[in-house]
């Protein structure tokens, strides 16, 4: 059902970041953010109690101004604060509806987003690690493992395994234009990882493919999950992190996300009339 | 190959454990939550972000005022303010309740419908007040503040007259264009701001206290705009004015014809039905950003659900339902001068009538207290502060809208509804600044005991022509008590938040009397020769359009009284300074005082007043020459305060501006109450301002002529003292030098 929710969201995403691939990912960044902004106002505006957000926001700037205005008599000041701070938790309670209703969707969001703006490909002739998780019962040492590589990877190494956290690592080197999944055997059973294109400036990502669990598939919903019963945990990419540079400082994708979406939501709340 | 073939058991997740996933899922978000989890979107985002803007701020100041307040010590110090240390009380409430008359108060104490007033009376005292001559709010409140008679803070009347050109200008505040301009296009834009003066001069008591860093919260007190700076917080009353720059222009829509003759006090609209659908506007302030100013006007769209007795209003940017019968809540209106020049205002809608005629009712244009065009408070933010706190409220200095009910537009029922929301708005001010003063002045005057009472008296008084019959008198009778009961209601409330150490003084300005009979002294002057009007007229419109001044001696104006056209003072004066004037002015005091109504038999003028003899300050050239004092039942007629002339000197009264007090002064005193023993006998408005700096225990200054009702020294005897040890003290350092 999950799985479904998330290839649903991941095509809207690929459709609406489609004409913006070979763009820098800023463009891709300010699209996104301005539609969320878009669609968290509206859902603001049906889900909240505008009347009282208001009230409670003229309030707390009453409160505010009050402080100045009796700032030199103690007891009404002290009296300001507290009713300025009651102010505030009634504007945070009346936050707490939308809150509740938009979690969800921003949360399925922010994971779709995080595979296209969260790592970098590695380019030619960089390695990264390929890492496969285990069921803590299983013992490594007697697994029959191999890898298959897709033209474009060379695997560099043999499996490095880690009985205590039940993980088998390998080295993977990028040699060329690749696309193709790396195939994992385990005792004869076959897994897929996925390995992103390497030739547009925004592409999806997907580090990590996850065992069947809800958090697990919440957090990772680049692939169809692995079996609930696999031995296979999870198998990881280990990709280098991808930033969002303006005027030569780098941004994490989120960092540039809040801040984009905010400023969309505060300049168009005014159009839209939304009292947030 | 069995490819992912594990993967097709995907499927048999145990439903429980996705349902606890689910439910256990909004805990975790909060609870586990990553910065990627943190995030809930722009609005809740940003929602977020200010509530800890709101808390940082909070704590913020909180530590700067505690960090500031030894330094705001000591500065206080240092300027040699030495707040409280004589303070006999540690507040002083003051409620005005403009034109509460003696003889009903004391009527209705005697019949136990005023326990609070009564218990005041018992407890502490009470005493007619003396008023000023002449007994107008403007003239009374302004000797209350400054504790001073009316030649000594300048306020004669309600209008002024300008002696350049006869015209009448309002007495309390000039507000006058910007000094300087540059153009761009069709636009005039303003380099500096435009002159706002207040006309009143000497000093309000709490100036002089504030000098002495003792804090004063002052709401609604007449002649305070535009609002003076001293220590305290200011919300300006009587004579502010609306949008149109005027005491209040009410609007009235209709789509009957025979309803458009001119109100006065309001502007009338014919309006068209296309369908169910009026579209109109709304006529706002002049836009002085033009090179040719004009009217700003903002379009209003109406549709009618005369089914549901509806309409639905659509006008800047809002739109709201209106029910007939009910007021709107203030709705807000932004008329736009020019690009980024917004001037705001608030107004509430009253759908009078939907069939067989639409007709609605629209107040006055208010300034918005939130975003007030003209400076309505004491600190500006003042005004924005209450606007916040307790949304937005009536700012227009005579509130009620009397000219509406006087001319028919507004029922009753609706008048009075308006005007106790309005007191309602008031009350919440004032008990918000009682709370919020813990030392120092709490003054506040409620105009809503003088605007029904106008309104209303004619239900007192069966003789008035105005009043109905008894049949159609309805609840009419008992809007007066309901009135005074009210006002008990709010003293009883009052006195539960006083402390023991807080005095109470609850005063009037002046009482009321019924207005039956109008006294045009124009008419009178002219037909006595003193007034001449041009060749061929025999009546002139208002404001002296027909008059001939290189004829005229005399003339009525507002009110009060009559000037004399004084040759150097009048632009077209004809009479001699001096003994020719004095002359004049004593036969004119001979032949009207006493004037006797032919018709009702009875004196309609009382006596006549030599301003001269009563009036010592600096500002006496300003006052008219002479006061009317006219009997019970009688003032000056609409006409004679608007400078109309015809042949009719007595006329009936038959608006339902029914009751007044613009008589003889002393027929119409007004009432003191408080909680404290004071020396009262016969006191004064002037004698409130030196007794509120003595229970604080600073000197009375010598210019006042009240005195204090806490003793028996007056400002007059403090001055005499001064002057002695001033003396004594010259006559000490002469004989130390020698």
């Amino acid at each position: 059902m999950l799985w479904w929710l998330n290839s649903a969201l991941g095509t809207l995403i690929r459709i609406i970041f489609m004409p913006l691939a070979s763009f820098h990912p800023w463009i891709a960044m300010l699209v996104i953010s301005l539609l969320t902004a878009l669609l968290m106002l509206f859902v603001y505006k049906k889900t909240s109690d505008q009347a009282g957000i208001k009230r409670a926001r003229e309030r707390i700037k009453a409160h505010l101004l009050e402080i100045r205005l009796y700032q030199n008599d103690f007891r009404t000041q002290l009296n300001s604060q507290k009713e300025l701070l009651a102010a505030n938790l009634r504007y945070l309670s009346y936050n707490l509806k939308p809150l509740l209703v938009m979690i969800i969707p921003i949360f399925l969001l922010l994971a779709q987003l995080n595979l296209w703006f969260s790592y970098r490909i590695p380019a030619k002739d960089e390695t990264f690690l390929l890492k496969a998780r285990f069921i803590k019962s299983v013992d490594l040492m007697k697994l029959n493992l191999e890898v298959e590589t897709p033209a474009g990877l060379q695997l560099e190494t043999p499996p490095v395994r880690i009985i205590d956290e039940a993980e088998v690592s390998w080295r993977l080197r990028v040699t060329g234009a690749t696309g193709k999944p790396v195939i994992i055997t385990v005792d004869g059973e076959r897994y897929l990882k996925s390995i992103p294109a390497t030739n547009r400036s925004l592409t999806r990502v997907s580090p990590v493919r996850v065992r069947k669990n809800l958090w697990q598939e919440l957090l990772h919903p680049g692939e169809k999950p692995l079996p609930a019963d696999s031995l296979l945990t999870r198998v990881e990419l280990v990709l280098p992190e991808s930033r969002l540079e303006f005027a030569g400082i780098s941004f994490h994708w989120l960092v540039a996300y809040f801040l984009l979406s905010i400023i969309f939501g505060f300049a168009l709340k005014g159009v839209f009339r939304v009292e947030i | 190959m069995k490819v992912e073939g594990r993967e097709k058991q995907a499927t048999r997740v145990g439903s429980a454990s996705r349902l606890r996933a689910s439910t256990l899922l909004f805990i975790s978000l909060f609870i586990l939550s990553t910065p990627l989890l943190a995030y809930i979107g722009p609005g809740a985002g940003f929602a977020f972000l200010s509530s800890f803007l709101v808390f940082f701020l909070t704590f913020f100041l909180a530590f700067f005022s505690f960090l500031t307040w030894p330094f705001r010590l000591l500065i206080r110090l240092l300027k040699g303010q030495k707040a409280y240390r004589k303070s006999r009380v540690e507040r002083v409430v003051i409620l005005g309740f403009d034109g509460l008359d003696p003889t009903l108060v004391e009527k209705y104490m005697a019949d136990g419908k005023l326990p609070n007033f009564l218990r005041l009376k018992k407890e502490g005292t009470y005493s007619r007040l003396r008023t000023t001559t002449p007994a107008i709010s403007p003239v009374a409140w302004s000797s209350f503040m400054t504790g001073c008679e009316p030649s000594k803070h300048n306020i004669f009347d309600f209008l002024s007259r300008n002696p350049k050109n006869y015209l009448p200008d309002l007495s309390s505040a000039r507000i006058g264009p910007p000094r300087r301009y540059f153009t761009l296009g069709k636009y005039r834009i303003p380099l500096s701001k435009p002159e706002i003066k207040l006309q009143r001069k000497s000093q309000p008591f709490w100036k002089i206290l504030g000098q002495q860093g003792i804090f004063s919260t002052v709401l609604r007190v007449p002649i305070t705009f535009p609002p003076e700076k001293f220590n305290g917080h200011l919300l300006s009353g009587m004579c502010l004015p609306d949008l149109k720059g005027s005491q209040g222009t009410f609007f009235f829509y209709t789509t009957n014809p025979e309803r458009l003759n001119k109100k006065e006090g309001g502007e009338t609209r014919l309006v068209k039905l296309e369908g169910k659908t009026v579209r109109t506007f709304i006529g706002g302030p002049e836009n002085t950003l033009l090179k040719n100013p004009e009217e700003i006007r903002l379009p209003m769209t109406i549709r009618l659900h005369p089914e549901s007795e509806t309409a639905e209003v659509e006008v800047s940017d809002t739109r709201f339902l209106l029910k007939k019968g009910e007021f709107s809540p203030w709705i807000k209106l932004t008329f736009k001068a020019g690009p980024g020049f917004r001037i705001r205002g608030i107004a509430r809608f009253y759908l009078l009538s939907l069939k067989p005629h639409f007709e609605l009712y629209l107040t006055p244009l208010n300034l918005d207290p939130e975003k007030p065009a003209l400076p309505i408070s004491h600190p500006f933010i003042y005004a924005p502060y209450l606007a916040k706190l307790f949304g937005s409220y009536v700012t227009l200095g005579e509130a009620n809208d009397t000219w509406a009910l006087n001319e028919g537009v507004l029922p009753e029922k609706a008048f009075l509804d308006l005007a106790y929301s309005f007191h309602q708005d008031w009350e919440k001010i004032f008990f918000n600044g009682l709370r919020k003063t813990t030392r120092g002045v709490v003054v506040c005057v409620f105009e809503t005991t003088d605007s029904i009472q106008h309104m209303f008296w004619r239900y007192l008084d069966r003789a008035h022509p105005a009043c109905p019959a008894p049949s159609r008198s309805g609840d009419g009778d008992r809007v007066i008590e309901d009135l005074y009961r009210r006002m008990d209601s709010l003293v009883g409330r009052v006195l539960e938040q006083l402390g023991e150490h807080d005095c109470l003084i609850i005063m009037s300005d002046h009482g009321f009397k019924s207005f039956r009979r109008g006294v045009n002294l124009n008419s009178w002057l002219y037909l006595n020769g003193y007034l001449q009007l041009k060749e061929g007229a025999s009546e002139s419109e208002e404001w002296f359009k027909q008059v001939d001044w290189s004829r005229t001696k005399a003339y009525a104006l507002g009110l009060a009284g009559i000037y004399l056209n004084l040759r150097g003072r009048e632009a077209q004066g004809i009479v001699e300074p001096g003994e020719e004037s004095r002359k004049l002015k004593q036969e004119l005091m001979e032949k009207l005082s006493g004037l006797k109504d032919t018709e009702k038999g009875t004196v309609a003028i009382n006596r006549v007043i030599d301003a001269e003899k009563i009036y010592h300050g600096p500002y006496r050239d300003n006052a008219p020459d002479l006061i009317v004092a006219y009997n019970e039942g009688y003032r000056a007629s609409w006409d004679s305060a608007t400078g109309r002339v015809n042949r009719v000197v007595i006329e009936d009264n038959r608006k339902a501006w029914s009751g007044d007090h613009c008589l003889d002064p002393e027929l119409v005193p007004g009432v003191l109450f408080s909680n404290l023993k004071l020396a009262a006998s016969s006191p004064r408005i002037a004698d409130l301002a030196p007794t509120v700096l003595e229970l604080f225990g600073v000197p009375v200054p010598s210019y006042m002529d009240g005195r204090s009702l806490l003793s028996d020294k007056s400002g007059k005897m403090e001055k005499e003292e001064s002057e002695k040890n001033k003396n004594k003290k010259a006559r000490s350092d002469v004989r130390k030098k020698k």
